[in-house]
């Protein structure tokens, strides 16, 4: 954090040249531990334009988004009585986390009218699917959206990009407990009117760290020797609990 | 306080694990089950994605089996002739019940056969127990005794393969013990459940052994089918969540010894009853989970199958 507050200091010290358009991240990385309860992130940077120029509608979205990962969406339908999944649609390559913030001009209205007004993240608003010619793929689509938001993956409205000054601005990211293993992209758009006029792309990762790390690469690296093992641990905490529940 | 679980990939508060394995214990204490077939649909509730439950749940049952058998091996109460017959079924329905909880996951189905395999057996043991436990107490109210035939011949005395067990003072085909051995394996790898409560109304009515071997011996296959379960979960899925299975372990560990004590002291057909009722309430919940409307017909599933 400290870190961080000497950047922003850096930043508003030095004169901000009009044309400029830098952005940063507070962390690279979002380490999971045992005691992993979400991260917070800070990206901030500076605007070409200063804020409260003449246009009509200027400002910053940033969006942040990753791993893609193979999703599958299905529906139930009634049979003999019992809901149960019936068909489906597959996403190869559907985001697993995606959050998104907008400075004032923005922060109000739709997610979905400002990022298709400026044709940012259409990819994971509309995912391609597995094989062309889906029935009803919209609706698979926007199930897919909609599913995301309510697991508290996807956002469901901007977050606050904050202006301090003219050209500085900075947002607070929350990525949630259950935020997906992988790297990301932070994606930051300084749009005027109708168009984007300045893009930057950088890199976040999210791993696992410690204890947590160490069990799920064993798990998966040798998950004959780690079932043999999960075994033995049960074993002698069972025969340990009868024991003492003899001698007491 | 959070715990991140490193398989489940989420975090979840320790207490509520602990809570959970802590009250579950108290009932099986109290009534001599697995628990089981109330820790999954519990851990499916709170989030935990239902192939890390059950395989999970299956480790957490070899520590609360393995202090019960040798409980009842001390005593003299195991049955193993019985036990292995009953397990080399167990241990075949078990690779059976992966394989096929593997095809089921792969079609979108294994949350619907996991939900319909708790409603058909719940409902059938929960309302068998009822009946039963109901039958008893009036019984006991108009205080006659009712005496059965000793020995009652059946169409499964007729089956091939015949085998003496010493010591349930049986002489029938092995054929029996080892179809219920296939089942109760299949069960516990799709149910995530020790199979006690289909087993030990089995070996009462179905093979006819004394009381007094069945706890002793359900136990002792229950053992190995899930640490077979664990072993096979965690080998073709990789769905066995150590950090999960030991806290609702240290949790379970506390309460069975309480829910024995109360036990003890509390009259047990009436308790019985209620062990039914509770039974029919969680087929009841998941039965009206099944036939209404869900509030999303869409649901997300990793993979592409």
């Amino acid at each position: 954090m400290r870190a961080l507050a000497a950047a922003l200091l850096l930043a508003a010290a030095a004169p901000a040249s009009a044309d400029q358009f830098v952005v940063d991240v507070s962390e690279r990385t979002v380490a999971i531990t045992a005691g992993f309860t979400g991260a917070e992130l800070v990206v901030f940077g500076t605007a070409a334009e200063p804020q409260g120029s003449t246009a009509e509608q200027h400002g910053v979205i940033v969006v942040i988004r990753g791993p893609e990962q193979p999703t599958m969406v299905r529906r139930k339908e009634r049979n003999f009585g019992v809901w149960a999944n019936h068909g489906g649609v597959a996403f190869p390559e559907a985001p697993a986390f995606v959050w998104v913030a907008a400075s004032e001009a923005f922060a109000e209205q739709p997610v979905t009218e400002i990022l298709g007004k400026y044709e940012i993240g259409q990819d994971f608003l509309s995912p391609a699917p597995a094989a062309a010619g889906a029935p009803e793929l919209a609706e698979f689509q926007a199930a897919l959206v909609r599913r995301k938001q309510a697991a508290g993956l996807y956002s469901a409205e901007f977050g606050r990009v904050d202006f301090l000054g003219e050209h500085l601005f900075r947002t607070r990211v929350a990525f949630p407990a259950n935020v997906p293993v992988g790297s990301y992209r932070i994606e930051v758009f300084e749009v005027r009117d109708d168009r984007v006029v300045n893009v930057t792309a950088s890199a976040l990762h999210v791993r696992k760290a410690g204890l947590e790390a160490a069990v799920f690469r064993f798990a998966h690296d040798f998950p004959i020797l780690h079932g043999l093992v999960a075994i033995l641990a049960a074993l002698m905490a069972g025969w340990f609990a009868g024991a003492v529940a003899r001698r007491t | 306080m959070q715990i991140y679980l490193p398989v489940a990939e989420l975090s979840v508060d320790v207490f509520l694990l602990l809570g959970m394995g802590a009250g579950v214990g108290v009932l099986s204490g109290l009534f001599g089950v697995g628990g089981g077939f109330l820790m999954t649909p519990l851990l499916i509730f709170i989030g935990i994605p239902p192939p890390v439950a059950v395989a999970s749940e299956a480790n957490q049952l070899v520590a609360t089996s393995v202090s019960g058998v040798l409980a009842h091996w001390r005593r003299g109460a195991v049955d193993f002739k019985m036990g292995l017959v009953l397990l080399s079924g167990g241990v075949l329905g078990s690779a059976l019940g992966v394989w096929l909880f593997k095809l089921l996951r792969g079609l979108g189905q294994i949350d619907l056969a996991i939900s319909l395999c708790y409603v058909v057996f719940l409902g059938a043991v929960g309302s068998l127990m009822m009946a039963e436990s109901l039958r008893a107490l009036l019984r006991r109210r108009k205080g006659v005794a009712r005496r059965g035939k000793l020995h009652r011949h059946t169409w499964i005395h007729g089956l091939p393969l015949k085998m003496r067990f010493q010591k349930s003072r049986l002489y029938i085909s092995a054929v029996m013990p080892f179809l219920i051995g296939v089942l109760v394996g299949l069960l516990a790898a799709i149910m995530g459940v020790g199979g006690g409560f289909i087993m030990v109304p089995a070996m009462i009515y179905l093979l006819g052994m004394p009381t007094s071997m069945v706890a002793g011996t359900s136990l002792f296959q229950i053992l190995f089918v899930v640490s077979t379960v664990t072993l096979l979960q965690s080998a073709a899925n990789q769905t066995v969540d150590v950090i999960l299975a030991l806290l609702l372990l240290a949790g379970s560990v506390v309460g069975v010894q309480v829910g024995s004590r109360l036990g003890a002291r509390l009259p047990s057909e009436q308790f019985r009853v209620l062990l039914a009722a509770l039974v029919l309430a969680v087929c009841l919940k998941l039965l009206f989970d099944l036939v209404t409307r869900p509030e999303d017909l869409y649901s997300l599933h990793p993979g592409l199958l």
